[in-house]
């Protein structure tokens, strides 16, 4: 589908992805958060919405230890940036819901 | 799906902080344990947590679980109290080397963890919910 509407659908899903794996990673950190010699790992995103085929982000190790507020922290903003995006998605797709219906009813 | 994966990281957590307390509280619980049913001395155990790797393609995403419960080489304490039936002959009594204090605040970041593991298990829950909700409302 060449539709505006289609790629947008497509981004949104693609950083949906990218925020459910950093939810993944955060929670990884919280849990080993008292496991000794354990690095928290990353998850570095590319803001490339040009290339809808590139992987959207990747799994880093860094050298840190976990600290439990701040990760606390970040995965409170990235479960309310998920929400946001679900928003999103569910708007859009009746935007497109619309057009299948040609316009009747909602 | 990457989301139930993150259920399955937190009742993890969630199950090592358990084993911490149950380790810390049998610490505080025995420490003024004389005799066992052995006939040896108790000794304060602690626990070893190691982390397992999550199914996953990337394979860098940890579980953390429990590896063992080991006995500490804490040494015992020698405690004045002559009237007691196991004081040795100078009036000392040999008590578990449990370090109350220490414990105490390995009890108190146990406690930070769990909580913590928790609300990611909540809000995972949540994020799911509202994920299978797509569709429904529109």
């Amino acid at each position: 589908m060449g539709s505006l509407n289609a790629s947008v659908v497509e981004s949104i899903s693609r950083e949906l992805d990218v925020c459910a794996m950093k939810h993944e990673a955060y929670s990884a950190n919280i849990a080993n958060a008292n496991v000794a010699g354990y690095e928290r790992v990353e998850v570095s995103s590319s803001a490339n919405t040009a290339q809808l085929s590139a992987p959207a982000a990747q799994l880093l190790h860094t050298h840190d230890a976990v600290k439990l507020d701040q990760e606390m922290a970040k995965l409170s903003s990235n479960a309310v940036r998920y929400e946001m995006l679900l928003t999103a998605y569910q708007q859009t797709a009746g935007i497109l819901n619309l057009a299948i219906k040609e316009g009747r009813g909602a | 799906m990457s989301m139930f994966r993150v259920l399955d990281i937190s009742s993890a957590g969630l199950s090592v902080e358990q084993a911490r307390l149950e380790a810390a509280s049998s610490n505080l619980a025995n420490a003024n344990t004389t005799r066992s049913a052995s006939g040896a001395m108790y000794q304060p155990v602690t626990v070893v947590v190691g982390s397992q790797v999550v199914e996953r393609a990337l394979g860098m995403i940890q579980k953390p679980v429990v590896v063992d419960v080991v006995p500490t080489n804490a040494e015992p304490r020698m405690v004045y109290e002559p009237g007691h039936p196991d004081a040795n002959e100078k009036g000392f009594v040999t008590k578990p080397g449990v370090d109350t204090l220490s414990t105490m605040m390995d009890l108190m970041s146990i406690s930070r963890s769990y909580e913590a593991n928790l609300r990611v298990f909540d809000i995972t829950r949540t994020l799911l919910q509202k994920t299978l909700e797509v569709g429904s409302r529109s």
